[in-house]
This record gives C-alpha cells, sequence and structure tokens, in this order.
C-alpha cells in the first residue's frame, strides 16, 4: 500500500498532464546519472547531490562541461530551436552555421523524466513560483506559498522561466533559474529543466514565443502526436 | 659573454614554454560524462530529419527514443514516428548509414 502511494506521488504530475496529452504515450525513464572525473585519482566518480554542493562550494561554478559555450551542432533544425538532451544535461540553442550554444541543466529525477516535441508557450522575468496542491499537501514550506512565491532570489523558478506548451496547452513543464545552481548537472526536478540564472537569462534573451523544443531522453516517452 | 649566455638561457626557456604550451594545447579533456552512452543529440536529430524525408512523415511525429554507441565510429538511433518504429545507424561524421522501419 505504501508503495502504491509513493508510486502515486511519483507520477502524479504526469498523471496530471494525461487528459491535456490525449491519445499520447507515457512512459517513465530511468535517467543516466553524470558522473564527473578527478584528475587526482583520475577516476570517474558519481555526481551525486553532495558531490555537487562540494564541487560548487569549491569552485564557485559548475564543471568546465556545463558552463556556457558555443559547439558545433550539426542539425536540419531552424536557428532559434531548442534541443534537450536529458541524458547528457545540455541544452543546445540551434545557431546558424552547424554551430549551438551548449549549456548545463539539471532534468527530472528517476521517474520524472520525459521526451517530446513541445514549444514556448510564453515568458516571464522572475516568475512567481505556485507549488503543485501534492507539493503544498505534503511540505509545510511549500505549504506557505500556495497562493504563489514573489519572484526573488529565494524563488525555484529563479530568474526567468520560458513555459512549455503542447498544443496551445500549458504542459506544466518550464525551463527555468534556479536559486540552487549546484543542482547542474542532477536529476533531480519534478520534469522542469533547471539552469543557473546567468544563463537562463541569456538563453531567454535569444528565444523567442512559439520556438520548438526538442526533449530527448533515453527510454522516456510523452510525445504530442506519436 | 655573460648576456650572450642569458640570451641563449632566455631562448631556450623560452622554446621549452613553447613546447610545454603545444602539449597542453590539445583538446581539453571533458570534465563531466553521463553514466551512460547515447548518440550525440544533433546525430539522432539528424537521423530523425531522414526518417522524416525518407518516409514522408510529419516531422513532429519523430521522435528518437533511444540509441547506443556501435563499434567505434557509429550509432544505432531507434526512431518512434505516429506509431511505427525505425532504426538508423549514422556515423559519427553524421552519414546516415542505414535506415528500415522495424
Amino acid at each position: 500500500m505504501v508503495n502504491l502511494l509513493t508510486r502515486f506521488r511519483r507520477y502524479a504530475p504526469l498523471l496530471i498532464l494525461a487528459p491535456i496529452l490525449a491519445g499520447t504515450a507515457i512512459a517513465y525513464a530511468q535517467t543516466f546519472k553524470t558522473q564527473i572525473y578527478d584528475p587526482d585519482t583520475r577516476k570517474w566518480y558519481n555526481y551525486d547531490q553532495n558531490r555537487a554542493m562540494k564541487y560548487y562550494r569549491k569552485h564557485g561554478q559548475t564543471p568546465g562541461d556545463f558552463q556556457r559555450q558555443v559547439v558545433t551542432f550539426r542539425t536540419a533544425e531552424k536557428p532559434g530551436t531548442i534541443i534537450i538532451d536529458g541524458d547528457k544535461h545540455f541544452l543546445y540553442y540551434v545557431l546558424p552555421n552547424f554551430q549551438a550554444i551548449r549549456y548545463g541543466i539539471g532534468v527530472g529525477r528517476d521517474g520524472f523524466g520525459w521526451a517530446g516535441i513541445v514549444e514556448v508557450g510564453r515568458k516571464a522575468e522572475w516568475p512567481t513560483w505556485t507549488p503543485p496542491p501534492e507539493m503544498v499537501a505534503r511540505d509545510p514550506n511549500a505549504a506557505k506559498y500556495a497562493g504563489g512565491m514573489p519572484g526573488g532570489p529565494e524563488n525555484p523558478l529563479g530568474a526567468r522561466a520560458m513555459y512549455l506548451y503542447v498544443g496551445g496547452q500549458d504542459s506544466i513543464y518550464r525551463i527555468h533559474g534556479t536559486h540552487q545552481p549546484w543542482t547542474i548537472g542532477l536529476n533531480i526536478s519534478s520534469g522542469c529543466i533547471r539552469m543557473v540564472n546567468d544563463d537562463v537569462i541569456d538563453l531567454y534573451s535569444r528565444v523567442e514565443v512559439g520556438a520548438r523544443v526538442i526533449v530527448l531522453m533515453q527510454g522516456a516517452a510523452l510525445y504530442k502526436g506519436v | 659573454m655573460v648576456q650572450l649566455k642569458s640570451g641563449y638561457a632566455a631562448v631556450a626557456v623560452g622554446l621549452m614554454a613553447l613546447g610545454l604550451g603545444a602539449c597542453t594545447a590539445s583538446k581539453p579533456e571533458p570534465t563531466v560524462r553521463s553514466a551512460g552512452t547515447t548518440a550525440p543529440a544533433d546525430l539522432q536529430l539528424l537521423c530523425a530529419s531522414e526518417a522524416s524525408t525518407r518516409f514522408g512523415a510529419n516531422r513532429d511525429t519523430i521522435l528518437p527514443v533511444s540509441s547506443s554507441q556501435e563499434g567505434a565510429n557509429r550509432y544505432r538511433v531507434d526512431l518512434t514516428m505516429a506509431g511505427e518504429k525505425a532504426v538508423c545507424v549514422i556515423s559519427d561524421t553524421g552519414i546516415v548509414e542505414s535506415l528500415q522501419k522495424a
């Protein structure tokens, strides 16, 4: 019974999506985790929350590969498209001439990963965060903000949010900033894509409402029209 | 003479520095990686694009759902498209080597 309740809680946000995504397939991803290289021991280690927090405390930034950079990207997608590689924790913003800006991201934890083709439905600066009802029910801190937490540096959505829509309706997922920058590279969210605030501000300034967003994640399914 | 020797020393140090620079100017090693191996995102989407062209399918209905490395220089990408499945093999240079409905 406890197991069933736990499962229900885990999948509840996706169940909410079911009516919106009528006719779509839904499955649950076992998201790949990040590993980090230690040049001292010459070994790879799992990049979990503790290690990520220690790294950020020591270096004041995320690992180099997760920092914003222009990379070669061979694609037929038009400039302005966003491509999210949930397995590698990268978000690409397509530029002309087979290039893209690559940003590090945090993605959904186990059971909350998804894949699909959506679009940016709207954008907001310093967005209000409204915790979902199930979070309000279980978390007294979240309950304080049942009516919405105003935008600001402590707001979990960070400096900017781009709301992802499917068929003209809000999918409940967003690309947003964070007040926890060390979580980039982790599988930690309830399905939203999080970026450090500097990066989300940069992306926000480039992205137009209506931009196509392709989300890739091994084993996940939640496709509009597929 | 001392000045000449100093000059040689400076050049030698400079060359050594250049040499070291050359050694360290190679492509930086990755700092992070995924625990699982998947095809690069651009290659996955090249497969989807090719499937759209070849099978005449709406590109909004085609999505790569899984991928894996096959040998040293190629990847297998599994696609779903409007209820059907397709398998694409693509080289790491972006050439689609095979694509067929599963």
